[in-house]
């Protein structure tokens, strides 16, 4: 129905198909139908016999499904692969995980990395000439050296 | 924290997590059981329609590709033709135009209140409009789907959506207007008292 300008007439078609509320005309001629209508007074009662129908059609109720037909509905789901315990541990912390899990690696990697740095914890100390003589002796896969190289 | 969107929910119950599957039922079971009860008059036949739905859905997450078409509509279509099933396994319909009249309600529907007893008056006069008719009003009317997407759930145009929209409505009204349990409010909006 695009494309083509609105006239009395499609006013009256919106009318039987969707009801008096605009609201609930389509889209791409709501604006236009509206404008109209609210310059056709002559429809006036034709409109308000559709929302004396709109208003009918609100007193069906529908109460909301129970807790127990939710619990069945999801419990009826056929099992896949069982999910790793830590995966499921990060979904529930992070719902929308799949964009943070590489960054979330990649962040406590480079964390790691300046604690090495910084903290020193596998630097050889520069006076340890025992660990000096050791690597030496190591380097050169010679354990008769170790014994005596600052000899 | 925004909602996840149906498809990343797909994803997840592929995977096996629950607490997807869980987030699945409570966005589509009410949507899934009003259009049952509505297209079958029945709260137990809607809910046995509704868990078939979801098996479907189960079975359709590892499936699904985004982009082919909406998750909403399927799941919609699926649910309506469950109901159309079961609609042509039970009874015959009504012809279009055929004199509609009201059943009474259900004995004990006395000891309801009036607004629950307009409901139920409601339901029965539902349930007499062709199925067809009644499948498009529940979809833009109380399901609140627009006119394309009916039209593609009807599997006809977007005009014929509208016609048959505007008979049911036409039916609707000749049906609840000659009810006497609808007598005050039609008389409310002659005189204009109405919203």
């Amino acid at each position: 129905m695009t494309g083509s300008a609105v006239n009395e007439a499609r006013v009256k078609t919106l009318i039987d198909a969707y009801g008096a509320d605009p609201a609930r005309w389509p889209l791409e001629e709501r604006a236009e139908a509206a404008a109209l209508l609210a310059r056709l007074p002559e429809l006036d009662a034709y409109r308000n016999e559709a929302l004396l129908l709109d208003t009918l059609l609100e007193t069906h109720e529908v109460s909301l499904p129970d807790a127990a037909l939710i619990e069945r509905v999801v419990a009826a789901r056929p099992r896949g692969p069982r999910e790793n315990p830590l995966r499921a541990l990060i979904k529930f912390l992070m719902p929308d995980e799949a964009a943070w899990l590489p960054a979330g690696a990649l962040a406590a990697s480079m964390a790691f990395g300046i604690y090495v740095g910084m903290s020193g914890a596998f630097m050889p100390a520069a006076s340890d000439t025992e660990t000096q003589a050791a690597l030496m002796s190591l380097a050169l896969a010679d354990t008769a050296v170790e014994d005596n190289w600052n000899e | 924290m925004t909602e996840p969107s149906d498809e990343a929910l797909l994803r997840r119950i592929a995977e096996g997590e629950e607490r997807a599957a869980r987030l699945m039922a409570v966005r589509y079971l009410p949507r899934i059981v009003a259009l049952g009860e509505r297209m079958l008059g029945s709260r137990a036949e809607a809910e046995d329609v509704a868990q078939e739905a979801f098996m479907r859905i189960w079975k359709m997450a590892a499936e699904w590709q985004p982009g082919k078409a909406r998750f909403s509509t399927w799941v919609h279509k699926v649910a309506a033709n469950l109901c159309i099933d079961r609609l042509r396994r039970k009874r015959p319909q009504p012809l279009d135009g055929e004199a509609l009249n009201i059943a009474d309600p259900a004995p004990d529907a006395e000891a309801q209140t009036a607004g629950a007893q307009q409901s139920a008056r409601l339901s029965a006069a539902l349930q007499k409009l062709p199925e067809r008719q009644r499948l498009a009003i529940v979809l833009v009317h109380y399901q609140e789907l627009g006119n394309v997407e009916a039209a593609g759930i009807l599997g006809t145009s977007v005009e014929a959506v509208e016609s048959l929209l505007a008979r049911a409505r036409r039916g609707l009204r000749k049906i609840l207007l000659e009810d006497e349990a609808f007598e005050s409010l039609h008389s409310h909006a002659a005189s204009g008292e109405m919203r």
